[in-house]
């Protein structure tokens, strides 16, 4: 398990500058035991996919979804990988733990957890991409419930397909949210290069005073006079 | 049926893939299968009966997801269920011959608390109906299957084992590394399952057949009891929205002996396993292995305790340290926390002395005044929150044990039992129901037995009453009893030649608070150090003791090196290169780095206001306690230096050159400072100079709650008192502890769109209970205007910003 360094500082909102002595020692010391707590599981099924007549109308094997945004994600897909996965509850007990013993320390743990979650994500993506019914065919954006106009509500089908309980040991709560709680849910369209430029991550949200947008995909100000 | 009397003549066999098999006749991914058992009886019926024609003993009802909790048909639970048993027991008749018809009990597809939002006895109630149904339609056995979670495990067997009277087999589904997937090894499945007395235990799904043979070796030296092994045909894997199988019949059969040549007496098959894998198995079984299961070697007698994922081993020839802070006898604060519901600060001492070397933690909630078996109940869950070291549950209020015991997630340490018969017909029922290992203090109705001779007498009778209830020696550790040296001078020699004859006569593992013994006389750790070594050198193999104390840990670890129980003396090694050991150490001097976080001004001013901006807790200390030694006052310290010093640190946080880490960190080594200083004042009998109290939340069906203990720490950080009443709080909560505090803030986190309407609905009521109460919200998906939209007095837009919130407030 690895945390990218970048994205742990952007998780801490350090706006670029870097951690002092103290704070990179302290940093240090989190990130062993978060990547130590970790039991990463993941698990997908890579299923047909077929557009339906109405707007934002999709099926994907045996999952009914209505989300414009999604729709256009997938634009020109005939599959894609329903996925889930989760760094495990272990990392959970010790957010728990710092949480009552430091407020720095259980913020970095979030951050490096997070970090830890979307590596591994992107480690289960280069399995995807290898795959051989997706040769050749380039994997989407990972497009998860609750994002644009995708409900948060299909997190249940979405997880219920994939049998995550006993895939990789995600369970929802009754308010729709993973447990544990470091863990993703996606589905990623894999076909053609897409045509339309990359929809997707921070360049794709409109919220540009976001504390946590990544540097990079900072838009140049729009004149609004 | 009896279970065990069929094993004394043969291995017996399992149904395989149920779910595989309906999707093979139509079953749609996601679709319920449960509700098959009424619209397709027939197919299901065909899946048993293919079973049984393979050879099954015994099949599981198609009921795997018919809980309460789970199902979510159109059809009544009690109609599906019924439905189910019906449809296996007709293909039983079919079949001719012996045949039985298990009732499949799965996991509820939740997650328990405090990992996951469902709680333990909603769970219970799920499985109870469940259960209930099954016995009633007729079910001869309960097979629980495929639970990845110890405490849903237990809440499931329970269940069972209380509202029927069929025999109970329990299987786990563990992952490629041999553990659960909250973190349990083979070890403590074993040790949990065996101490709720099951009828056979083992493992399904998960794996294939060829990674199980190490976790059932592992399984079957902590526990005599039947083992069953149902594999799934290797791993799956799905393309194209097939799910394949790889493991063929003859392969997994062959793999299958192997677990029944390891000792393993029920063997059946899970996901991708057929009929024909089932058959292949039954031809193997018939020419390998025609009578009874193999005869395994008996696990060697050992007290092993756990927690949800750790399994710690009583040693016969060492020793293990019991954290004792979490007792409130003589511990003022401990008490004040208990009384005030202060959790946090039993959770800190918790985890303290886990950090420190504690092997299991004492738990004792016996506070007069309040609800101890509420108290303990909760405690003992709340701690399991923040550690996996295993508990001793401390009291002597048999329903606070009953309670305790039910709801603790492992087999824990039971303290205790004594020689009264009262007290034997106590807790040897609960022990025996809920396991553990049990310590057995040498006292009786007559008092405590001055001599070895009385206490190993003692001890003698209450093993022989434990074993009427099933308990062996090594369910013990005898604590002998310590008495205070200053009363009698010849306690400690009685202790001494006690420990050695309870080990070498009765074959028994002892304990003993060791810091009695110093009591009435000054200078008390290094007493109770050069006791401990004594004890341990007299075998004894667990101490209640101190673990933070220096002296203690010295003793414990110089003992250890010194008798050649720590290889290479690398623990102690270890313990000095961290501080726990020694006790006249002088404490480095503080040494700051470079720039701090709050700029080159508050460095330059003094200090402790340079270890606060760097945010060094204990650098901040120990400055703050030099000050005040000194001879500065205790005021001018807070005002004229942490106070200043805070207020760089929160300029810099505003203006963008100190981050949010920095900030926190800082604030933690001015609270450090702070606690110095008001031990000081104290002991002067100043009242607290804290403001509040503010009630703090994560509002109902909101589980995140890093940004609100973010907003804790913070603000208790900079003076205020603060009322955590922790996440996924209902509204009703949140008014009744703002009227209750008579409070006058209150703080709500939020962090997704779907529960602001809880923390809309929390606003409105707190607005009609208590109109003078303001309110402060934050979260991830909160702007002004929507805080403005809700109701709220105040946005908070980041923990700063609730700090300057309150400072108005509070004025």
């Amino acid at each position: 398990m690895t945390a990218d360094r970048a994205e742990v500082l952007r998780y801490l909102r350090m706006g670029g500058a870097e951690p002092d002595a103290v704070l990179a020692e302290r940093l240090a010391r989190v990130e062993r035991e978060v990547l130590a707590a970790c039991r990463p599981a993941s698990y997908w099924r890579l299923e047909p996919l077929v557009f339906g007549a109405g707007p934002g109308e999709l099926r994907i094997g045996p999952l009914d979804v209505k989300s414009c945004a999604l729709a256009r994600t997938v634009r020109g897909c005939r599959h894609a990988f329903l996925f889930c996965a989760t760094l495990g509850a272990g990392v959970d007990a010790l957010l728990r733990r710092y949480s009552q013993t430091s407020g720095a320390d259980a913020l970095m743990a979030q951050a490096v957890a997070t970090a830890a979650l979307e590596s591994y994500c992107d480690d289960c993506e280069a399995e995807l991409r290898a795959e051989p019914a997706v040769a050749g065919e380039r994997l989407r954006f990972r497009f998860a419930p609750g994002y644009g106009d995708l409900p948060l509500e299909t997190q249940r089908p979405l997880l219920a397909v994939l049998d995550s309980a006993r895939r990789a040991g995600i369970v929802l709560t009754e308010t729709l949210l993973m447990v544990p709680s470091k863990s993703v849910s996606a589905i990623i369209g894999a076909g053609p290069e897409p045509t339309d430029p990359p929809h997707a991550g921070c360049a794709a949200c409109g919220k540009i005073d976001c504390a946590y947008r990544r540097r990079s995909e900072i838009p140049k100000p729009a004149r609004v006079s | 049926m009896n279970l065990s009397e069929l094993l004394k003549s043969r291995v017996l066999m399992l149904d395989g893939g149920m779910g595989t098999q309906l999707q093979a006749r139509g079953l749609q991914p996601g679709e319920s299968p449960e509700l098959w058992n009424l619209t397709r009886p027939a197919d299901v019926q065909a899946v048993h009966a293919a079973y049984y024609a393979a050879g099954c003993d015994i099949v599981l009802s198609n009921t795997f997801g018919a809980n309460p909790a789970k199902y979510h048909g159109d059809a009544p639970l009690g109609d599906v269920v019924a439905a189910a048993v019906r449809n296996a027991r007709a293909a039983a008749d079919a079949a001719g011959g012996t045949r039985y018809v298990a009732l499949d009990v799965g996991p509820t597809g939740r997650l328990l608390k405090p990992a996951g939002d469902y709680a333990f006895d909603d769970a219970y109630a799920a499985f109870a109906e469940q259960v209930r149904l099954g016995a009633a339609a007729g079910a001869d056995l309960v097979a629980i299957e495929t639970m990845g979670d110890t405490y849903e495990l237990k809440a499931a067997v329970l269940a069972a084992k209380e509202n029927c009277s069929l025999p109970v087999i329990a299987t786990v589904a563990p992952g490629a590394d041999g553990k659960l997937l909250t973190g349990a090894p083979p070890e403590v499945v074993g040790e949990l399952l065996a101490g709720l007395r099951v009828d056979a235990l083992g493992f399904n799904c998960g794996l294939g057949p060829d990674l199980y043979l190490p976790l059932l070796e592992r399984l079957a030296a902590v526990t005599d009891l039947p083992l069953v092994v149902k594999p799934n045909a290797g791993l799956p894997k799905v393309v194209d929205g097939e799910t394949v199988f790889l493991v063929g019949p003859e392969a997994f059969a062959k793999d299958v002996a192997g677990l029944v040549r390891a000792g393993a007496g029920i063997v059946g098959g899970c996901c991708g396993t057929t009929p024909a894998h089932l058959a292949a198995v039954r031809k193997m079984l018939d020419a390998e292995f025609p009578g009874a299961p193999r005869p395994r070697p008996p696990a060697a007698p050992a007290a092993r305790i756990t927690s949800y994922a750790r399994a710690v081993e009583i040693p016969f020839d060492d020793s293990l340290v019991i954290g004792e802070r979490i007792n409130p006898t003589g511990k003022k604060k401990l008490k004040e926390a208990y009384r005030a519901g202060d959790t946090g600060y039993v959770l800190r001492e918790a985890i303290a002395q886990v950090e420190a070397g504690a092997h299991v933690l004492d738990v004792n909630a016996g506070v007069p005044g309040i609800d101890e078996p509420a108290v303990l109940d909760g405690t003992v869950q709340a701690i399991q929150g923040v550690t996996d070291a295993p508990l001793q549950i401390d009291t002597s209020d048999p329903e606070a044990l009953r309670r305790a015991l039910r709801h603790y997630n492992g087999k824990p340490l039971v303290n205790s039992v004594n020689g009264k018969e009262e007290v034997m017909d106590a807790v040897f029922p609960l022990v025996a129901k809920y396991g553990g290992v049990v310590v057995a203090l040498t006292l009786d109705e007559a008092g405590i037995p001055p001599t070895a001779d009385g206490r190993v007498a003692i001890a003698r009778k209450i093993l022989a009453r434990g074993a009427e209830y099933g308990l062996k020696p090594s369910d013990f550790l005898v604590d002998v009893l310590c008495l205070a040296v200053s009363a009698d001078a010849t306690s400690v020699p009685v202790i001494l030649e006690s420990l050695r004859r309870v080990r070498d006569e009765l074959g028994c593992r002892t304990v003993l608070g060791v810091s009695n013994v110093s009591f009435g006389l000054p200078a008390r750790p290094l007493l109770n150090g050069t006791f401990y070594a004594l004890a341990l050198q007299a075998g004894l193999t667990a101490a209640i003791v101190n673990p933070l104390s220096a002296e203690m840990m010295t003793a414990y670890h110089s003992w250890r090196a010194l008798t050649g129980r720590d290889g290479n003396c690398a623990a102690w090694i270890a313990a000095v290169a961290e501080g726990r050991v020694g006790g006249s150490a002088a404490p480095a001097a503080p040494a700051v780095p470079g720039a701090p976080a709050g700029g080159a001004d508050a460095s330059a001013r003094s200090p402790l206001m340079a270890a606060i901006a760097h945010g060094l807790k204990g650098d901040a200390a120990t400055v703050a306690g030099g000050l005040l030694a000194a001879g500065r006052k205790p005021v001018e310290v807070v005002d004229g230096e942490i106070v200043p010093a805070l207020e760089i640190v929160g300029k810099g946080f505003e203006t963008g050159r100190v981050f949010l880490p920095q900030l926190l960190m800082a604030a933690e080594a001015a609270r450090a400072a702070f606690e110095v200083i008001r031990r000081e004042l104290a002991k002067n009998g100043a009242p607290s100079v804290l403001r509040g109290p503010i009630v703090i939340a994560t509002v109902k069906g909101d589980i995140h709650d890093i940004g609100k203990n973010i907003v804790r720490a913070l603000l208790e950080n900079y003076g205020f008192k603060v009322v955590d009443l922790g996440r996924d709080v209902a509204p009703e909560a949140v008014v009744e502890a703002a009227v209750r505090l008579d409070c006058r803030l209150v703080g709500l986190s939020a962090l997704m769109t779907t529960t602001v309407g809880f923390m809309e609905e929390t606003i409105r009521l707190l607005k009609a209970a208590k109109p003078d109460c303001r309110t402060v919200v934050g979260g991830a998906v909160l702007t002004a205007e929507y805080a403005a939209q809700i109701g709220a007095t105040y946005y908070g837009k980041d923990a700063m910003a609730t700090v300057r919130v309150a400072e108005e407030v509070f004025g």
